[in-house]
């Protein structure tokens, strides 16, 4: 116990550089840091990196020198050990229409001022046939919604079943959303347009769906409420940024 | 101080092992005024931190326990994604102190502060527009200068100002604000403001000695005679590689100093994050002060960078008043958890206290103030 002791007083910096660094080069390949920031971020992590490799070569000039190794030293290891604990369980994630509910605030203001309101105007109305759907990200249909207003648009995002949705806008209502990240996922915030249309019911929350459709905004207790009035919605495979930026 | 009052010259020669580990327990009361440390004495078990031992232990098997574990994944997503933010941001900024600690003369730096007290808090407050650090990396950043002599006042204006008061916190708010300039203009100032008035008031509350942590370097330098050092306290110009390995130890040292509270703040975040449904927060948006003091309150627990806390404030454009964004974005890069956190490696208790008062009390004025403005205006 004692020699481990020893060991541990000697080398534990060195080991925890190794294991972070360890840890963020096993991130770069496949871009596998954008689960959790957005892509330039890369250049900020390989100048961490790089500090890191400055760390750990300025501890192995300390090798073999006797470091006192004590309860606060004991404790700093064992925190700064539990980010790496918890990576694997984070790899792949995505944030999801849970994270979407605890988020979604609805549309800032200076939208409402520019939205014209429309009002549960039938999707594809019975005439000409209808205009090719122009493919756009949510984002672009939250933050210009004059440009699209009453055009047919082409989106992909996840479902979101929310009951509270149906309850407000009808039995055929759900919500496609999708995150936009600033940063990173924790500031992450929902780009989202409520679908108004048939979906299959066996389509879980969290699908990926492609839909076409109208682009309107609805009124909802006198708040702009961005609608795609649905013509078609097909399964979409995640797309390789499941993120906007 | 450590109580033994007994002081002993810093430089012996002929040190042995046992003299290394004496000299690494030194604790300095000012730069060159190192104190004795009692003999240890039996002691009582430091419960306390047993306790954070063993919550550290089971923090970090938890991800290993079976079961479903689909909100502990998202928790995790946001844990790492607070966590490496600001890693590259601190690790350069611990880059920073280290390079400040070896490579800047003390009585230099001294003498090139402005004689004026107000003026050097002034000019600290402003120092983010030429000098950007956010707010992970500016602690290190200021432990250092503080060892440079930076004068209490400045270096509280630097700290609260420097995170804030910076040209890409400017631009991000631009952006997040669709280039309304009034935005901007107005965080600018009212952070500015905040960071000279509670660097005044500290500096008058504090002295330097009652404020500042005494520095303890953890190890023992390849060119020293086996204590914590600066290189002018021994008057002998080193190699310049030894100064530059000396620094990233000096860094590392820093990183090590801080970097467990950003995990602790991080979690604590990433917990809020996952449970907290913002819309709560539209409740109270038409009473008057209530939205802002909650606005406050979000930005304490969500230790959002301050690069992007204006994208997430902007969110709430329409629902809560400009006053309550606005708290939001004033109290982010200058008050959150993971900065009460890394302060306690900075100051002593009772500073952080006053700290923490009088920052929140300043926040509170300055909403209060915005508020009444808003309210005669809309």
């Amino acid at each position: 116990m004692k020699h481990a002791v020893r060991l541990l007083a000697r080398y534990w910096r060195a080991l925890l550089f190794g294991a972070w660094f360890y840890a963020l080069i096993g991130l770069v390949p496949g871009h596998e840091y954008q689960t959790f920031l957005r892509p330039e971020f890369g250049g900020l992590l390989a100048v961490g990196l790089l500090v890191l490799i400055w760390f750990l070569a300025a501890e192995m000039t300390q090798f073999g020198r006797e470091h006192s190794f004590g309860l606060n030293d004991a404790i700093h290891l064992i925190i700064l050990m539990i980010p790496l604990a918890y990576l694997p369980l984070a790899r792949g994630v995505l944030l999801d229409s849970k994270a979407f509910q605890r988020r979604w605030t609805g549309l800032p203001e200076n939208q409402e001022e520019k939205a014209p309101v429309v009002t549960n105007t039938p999707a594809n109305p019975s005439g000409p046939p209808a205009e090719p759907a122009r493919e756009v990200t949510l984002a672009e249909l939250c933050l210009r919604p004059d440009e699209y207003k009453n055009r047919r648009v082409a989106v992909i995002g996840m479902l979101d079943r929310a009951p509270d949705i149906k309850k407000r806008f009808g039995d055929d209502a759900c919500v496609l959303f999708r995150f936009v990240i600033t940063c990173c996922a924790a500031d992450a915030m929902p780009a989202a347009v409520l679908l108004i249309g048939k979906i299959p019911a066996d389509w879980p929350a969290d699908a990926w769906v492609r839909a076409v459709g109208r682009f309107t905004v609805r009124e909802d207790h006198g708040r702009p409420v961005p609608t795609l009035e649905l013509d078609e919605a097909t399964r979409a495979a995640t797309p390789c940024n499941p993120y906007l930026y | 101080m450590n109580g033994a009052g007994t002081k002993q010259p810093l430089c012996a020669s002929g040190q042995t092992q046992g003299n290394l580990e004496w000299a690494n327990n030194l604790r300095f009361s000012s730069w060159n005024d190192p104190v004795l440390p009692e003999p240890p004495m039996s002691r009582p078990l430091p419960w306390g931190r047993i306790l954070i031992l063993l919550l550290a232990i089971t923090a970090l098997i938890l991800p290993f326990m079976p079961g479903d574990n689909t909100s502990m994944r998202m928790f995790a997503l946001v844990f790492l994604s607070i966590i490496l933010e600001a890693l590259p941001f601190m690790l350069v900024g611990s880059l920073i102190g280290g390079i400040i600690e070896e490579f800047v003369n003390r009585d230099k730096f001294m003498a090139r502060l402005p004689r004026r007290s107000l003026t050097t808090v002034c000019l600290a407050a402003a120092l983010g527009i030429v000098f950007p650090v956010c707010e992970c990396a500016i602690v290190p950043v200021v432990r250092r200068l503080v060892r440079k002599g930076l004068p209490l006042s400045a270096a509280v204006a630097y700290l609260l100002g420097g995170p804030i008061v910076n040209p890409i916190v400017v631009v991000s708010t631009l952006m997040a604000y669709k280039f309304n300039w009034t935005v901007p203009a107005i965080r600018l100032a009212a952070g500015y403001l905040i960071a000279v008035v509670v660097g005044l008031v500290m500096g008058r509350l504090f002295s330097h000695r009652n404020a500042f942590l005494e520095t303890h370097e953890s190890h023992v330098h390849a060119y020293a005679c086996g204590h914590a050092h600066s290189p002018e306290t021994h008057g002998r110009p080193r190699p310049f590689f030894g100064r530059l390995v000396a620094s990233v130890r000096h860094a590392s040292d820093d990183f090590l100093a801080v970097a467990h509270y950003l995990v602790i703040g991080a979690a604590i975040a990433a917990l809020a994050q996952t449970i907290v449904d913002r819309r709560i927060f539209l409740s109270y948006a038409s009473l008057p002060l209530l939205p802002s003091l909650l606005m406050v309150l979000l930005a304490i627990l969500l230790n959002l960078c301050s690069e992007a806390d204006a994208f997430i404030a902007a969110s709430f454009q329409g629902l809560l008043p400009l006053p309550a964004q606005m708290a939001f974005m004033i109290t982010g890069p200058v008050f959150d958890l993971k900065l009460l956190l890394m302060y306690r490696k900075l100051f002593r208790r009772r500073a952080i206290i006053f700290l923490a008062g009088l920052i929140l009390l300043s926040i509170f004025v300055v909403i209060a103030v915005m508020e009444l403005v808003w309210r005669r205006l809309t």
